[in-house]
């Protein structure tokens, strides 16, 4: 079965605004099964166009990521980031082909 | 440090009157940061016997994995599952393996991420091509490579690969690598791309 994903790519206005919303985001995860594969770290960005803050989480499957994107719990906390954030977020299907 | 583990292996007689002490053990877990690496997928006992429900639990350090099936919040758990199982129960130390190849395979990983609107098809794909068998010398694979996708917020190109590398230099050192440079030369008009070369999280997992 392949993964779900979360990506996102964020520009944070108000650090302290934006700090409950992060905080109570892995209780919200762990609910679905999700975990950070990426959360910020060191990036750099040889092209095109990025955002400051870069994540990926990854879900069992696609259906879990989508799942707990729609939970009540995480569309009440987008209410908590949104004055503080701007942000693009992918949720997609991972590969589970032939490798490299 | 070692990690420590839990290695229960169980016979459920009751499922209903099982899931009561899974449902109880939270709050030792959480306390003293025990992840399930394994919780009852699927299991097959190649050699020997074994009961049919496999579960292993990873623990900062033995002390910990010990402390945590010693500890009051589970003492209180425990009494539900004997009821309704039989079980033979390891605590374990993990393998600390001294060589440094061992501290790089657990270092932090790389990912290249893309976001990519193709205009020429045909030249994208032999980049791809290219592309692939480049990353692989460098240890990258993918994790998402297109796929079913939504974009609930804000906006990404359309289509997107994830690659990763086992460390941040290898995921950087393939991008930056002479041998990239007439590979990267195929997609020039073929595509327009958004790409970041990130750090990868090894923090606390929660």
């Amino acid at each position: 079965m392949a993964k779900g994903y979360w990506i996102a790519r964020v520009d944070v206005h108000n650090d302290e605004g934006y700090k409950p919303y992060a905080a109570a985001n892995p209780g919200i995860f762990k609910k679905f099964g999700g975990r950070f594969v990426v959360r910020g770290g060191k990036f750099e960005a040889p092209e095109g166009t990025a955002r400051s803050r870069n994540v990926i989480i990854e879900f069992p499957d696609y259906a879990a990521a989508l799942a707990c994107y729609r939970s009540p719990e995480y569309q009440a906390n987008i209410k908590v980031r949104q004055p503080h954030a701007v942000i693009d977020l992918l949720i997609i299907e991972g590969y589970d082909g032939p490798q490299p | 440090m070692p990690k420590g583990y839990w290695l229960p292996q169980i016979d459920v007689s009751n499922m209903d009157g099982y899931k009561a002490y899974m449902a109880a053990t939270p709050p030792a877990h959480e306390k003293y940061k025990g992840a399930a690496l394994a919780r009852g997928g699927r299991s097959e006992a190649v050699e020997g016997r074994a009961r049919s429900r496999c579960v292993i639990r990873e623990f900062p350090d033995y002390a910990t994995a010990l402390a945590c099936y010693r500890s009051e919040e589970y003492q209180r758990a425990r009494p539900l599952r004997l009821l309704h199982s039989q079980c033979d129960f390891v605590i374990a130390e993990g393998y600390h393996d001294p060589t440094p190849q061992s501290s790089a395979a657990t270092a932090k990983k790389g990912y290249w991420i893309a976001h990519i609107d193709v205009t020429d098809a045909a030249a994208h794909q032999a980049y791809v091509a290219a592309m692939v068998t480049h990353v692989g010398r460098f240890g990258g694979r993918f994790l998402v490579r297109g796929g079913a996708r939504e974009v609930p917020e804000g906006q990404v190109r359309a289509r997107t690969a994830v690659l990763e590398f086992p460390s941040y230099d290898a995921a950087s050192g393939s991008y930056h690598s002479p041998d990239y440079l007439p590979v990267k030369k195929l997609r020039d008009g073929a595509a327009e791309v958004d790409l970041v070369i990130v750090e990868g999280y090894d923090g606390p997992k929660f």
